[in-house]
C-alpha cells in the first residue's frame, strides 16, 4: 500500500495504532458509550492542531458550552484558544411563537470568551438547530476561514434532535459536505452498552471506538480501531486511562 | 466551583466532594433499589441549608412518599411538591375510554395528607410540556415573591412520564428540550429513570451530566445492594461499584468497602 501523509491525533498511543495518524481531509467516527472519553479525545485532537498552528473548530450539540469550558478546565486541558460553535437548541416553546433557526449570524468564539453561565432561552424567541441550518452556518464559516480540524459533538445529537426520522439523507449529505470541505473531522457517536451498527458508521472513512466496561467491580476503559480505509492499522484493543492534565492516554505495552 | 452534597453518606466521597451544581443528573436502578429515597436525601440536604427544593412526583402519590420518608426520620414538610401522579382511568358512557391524566397541583409537603381523589372534570394530560410549564410558573412565582430560586429539583420518575405522554421521535426532542430547560433553571436536578437497557440509548441518560446507578444483586439467596457512578462530567470519581445498605436513617454507601471483600 502506498503510504500517505498522515496527521497526528495528539494521542501518542493512538497515532501508533493508526500507523502514524489519520489520513487528512476525511471524516472519522469516534464511538463509545456515555462517559468513555469521546469529547476529551476530540479536544486533544483539536489541541494538536493548534500546536501546529492550524485553525480548529468544535461544534457543540450536546452540552452547554459553559459546561464544556468548565469540564476541560477541571481535567487540566487548556482549550481556551479552541474555537467553538454553540449549536445547542433552545428550550422549545409549545405556544405558537416565532421560531428562529440557527443562522450564519451565530458566532464562532474562542472558548476563553465563553461565558461561565448558561445562555438562557429568550422569553419570546427560541432558536432551533437543524442539520440544514448547521450546514449553512458551517459553509459560511468555511468560506471565510480555512479550518484544518473539526469536531462534531455529537453526530448522535444531530441525528436525534436536529432532524426528523425521514431525513436520513441529510445526514449523508452532511458527511459528504464535510469531506468536500477538505477538513479532517471527528464525529462522535453515542453508543449503548451493547450495540449494533448505525448507518452513519458506514459513511465515515474510519471508526475509532472507545469501550467502557465493568470488570471486577471497577470501570475499565479501552480503545480499538474498527475500520480505517486506505491504511493499515493495529487491530488489538488497548487499555485507556483518562489522566488529569493529559486527557485520554492509550497504554501500549504498559506504557 | 463549590460542589454540593447529595446528603447520602458515602456517596459524596465517591463523587469526590459531591455534585457540580446547576446541572441535570440521572439516578437509575431497578424497582425497590432506593432511587426515591436517594432523591429525598438530596432534597433534605437542600432543606437543611435553607434552599428551596422541588419534588415532581409522577410515580407515587405524595402521601405515600411522605409516610415512607417519615419512616426514615425525614421531616419533609418544607419540600415543595408537584403532584402529577396520573389519576385512575376514566370511562365514558358508551364504553369509550377517555384518557384521563391528572390535575397538576402544587403543594407543600406539610399540607399533604390523604390521597387526592381523582376528579375527572379537571383532568388534563401529564406531559413533559405540562410539567415544564408548571415548573417555569412555579420558579417565576418564587422569584417574583422572594427573589429566590429553586436550587434542587427531583423528577420521580421520568419512566412514568415517558410511558404516559410520549411516543416516537418527538420523545427525544421533548426530552432534550426539557433537560436544557432544567439546566437553564440553574437548579441541580436529579431525574429518576430506569436502568438503560444494554441495547438502548436513552436520551436522558446520554444528555445527563452524570449517572448514579443503584444495583440489587442476589447471591446465594441473599440480596446485596450496590451503587456505582457510571459517568460524571467535569470531575474525577470513584469507579468502583460499592456496597450500599438501606438503614434506619436511609441510604448508606460503604465507600471504602468492596464486593471482593464480601466474597461475592
Amino acid at each position: 500500500m502506498k503510504s500517505q501523509k498522515k496527521i497526528e491525533t495528539g494521542i501518542g498511543g493512538l497515532d501508533k495504532m493508526l500507523q502514524g495518524g489519520l489520513i487528512p481531509e476525511r471524516p472519522y467516527i469516534i464511538s463509545g458509550p456515555p462517559g468513555s472519553g469521546k469529547t476529551t479525545l476530540c479536544m486533544q485532537f483539536l489541541l494538536e492542531g493548534l500546536k501546529k498552528g492550524e485553525r480548529v473548530l468544535f461544534v457543540a450539540l450536546e452540552e452547554p458550552v459553559n459546561e464544556i469550558k468548565f469540564n476541560m478546565d477541571s481535567l487540566g486541558l487548556n482549550v481556551s484558544s479552541v474555537e467553538i460553535l454553540d449549536a445547542n437548541s433552545d428550550v422549545r416553546r409549545y405556544e405558537p411563537t416565532p421560531v428562529m433557526e440557527i443562522s450564519p449570524k451565530t458566532r464562532v468564539q474562542k472558548i476563553r470568551d465563553v461565558s461561565d453561565y448558561i445562555k438562557k432561552t429568550p422569553r419570546f424567541k427560541s432558536t432551533v438547530v437543524t442539520v440544514h441550518s448547521l450546514q449553512t452556518a458551517l459553509k459560511h464559516e468555511f468560506r471565510n476561514n480555512r479550518y484544518e480540524r473539526l469536531v462534531i459533538d455529537s453526530l448522535t445529537a444531530l441525528k436525534y434532535f436536529c432532524m426528523s426520522r425521514e431525513e436520513d439523507i441529510f445526514l449523508q449529505s452532511f458527511i459528504r459536505f464535510l469531506s468536500e470541505s477538505k477538513i479532517t473531522s471527528l464525529l462522535t457517536v453515542e453508543t449503548p452498552e451493547n450495540y449494533g451498527l448505525e448507518s452513519e458508521m458506514f459513511l465515515a472513512r474510519g471508526e475509532i471506538r472507545l469501550h467502557k466496561l465493568r470488570e471486577n467491580w471497577e470501570i475499565k476503559r479501552m480503545i480499538s480501531i474498527e475500520k480505517y480505509r486506505g491504511s493499515e492499522h493495529d487491530e488489538k484493543v488497548y487499555p485507556v486511562e483518562i489522566k488529569n492534565g493529559e486527557g485520554v492516554v492509550v497504554l501500549i505495552d504498559g506504557k | 466551583m463549590q460542589k454540593i452534597s447529595t446528603g447520602v453518606k458515602g456517596l459524596d466521597e465517591m463523587l469526590r466532594g459531591g455534585l457540580i451544581p446547576n446541572r441535570p443528573y440521572v439516578v437509575t436502578g431497578p424497582p425497590g433499589s432506593g432511587k426515591t429515597t436517594l432523591g429525598i436525601h438530596f432534597l433534605m440536604e437542600g432543606v437543611k441549608n435553607n434552599e428551596n427544593v422541588i419534588l415532581v412526583s409522577l410515580d407515587e402519590p405524595p402521601n405515600e412518599i411522605k409516610s415512607n420518608a417519615q419512616a426514615f426520620g425525614f421531616d419533609v414538610d418544607f419540600i415543595r411538591i408537584l403532584d402529577a401522579v396520573p389519576d385512575v382511568k376514566g370511562y365514558r358512557r358508551g364504553g369509550l375510554i377517555k384518557d384521563v391524566g391528572t390535575v397538576l397541583d402544587w403543594h407543600t409537603m406539610k399540607d399533604v395528607r390523604d390521597i387526592r381523589m381523582s376528579r375527572s372534570l379537571r383532568a388534563m394530560d401529564v406531559s413533559i410540556h405540562s410539567v415544564q410549564k408548571m415548573l417555569r410558573q412555579e420558579a417565576d412565582d418564587l422569584f417574583e415573591a422572594d427573589s429566590e430560586k429553586y436550587s434542587r429539583v427531583v423528577i420521580d420518575s421520568l419512566t412514568a412520564l415517558k410511558m404516559f405522554s410520549m411516543k416516537g421521535e418527538d420523545e427525544r426532542i421533548l426530552l432534550q428540550s426539557f433537560i436544557r430547560f432544567l439546566a437553564e433553571m440553574e437548579a441541580t436536578s436529579i431525574i429518576i429513570t430506569q436502568v438503560p437497557g444494554p441495547e438502548n440509548l436513552d436520551t436522558e441518560v446520554f444528555l445527563s451530566r452524570g449517572e448514579i446507578r443503584l444495583h440489587k444483586l442476589i447471591n446465594h439467596g441473599i440480596l446485596f445492594r450496590g451503587l456505582s457512578i457510571e459517568k460524571l462530567r467535569g470531575s474525577d470519581f470513584d469507579e468502583h461499584l460499592r456496597p450500599m445498605r438501606i438503614a434506619s436513617k436511609g441510604l448508606e454507601v460503604l465507600s471504602s468497602e468492596t464486593f471482593e471483600k464480601l466474597k461475592l
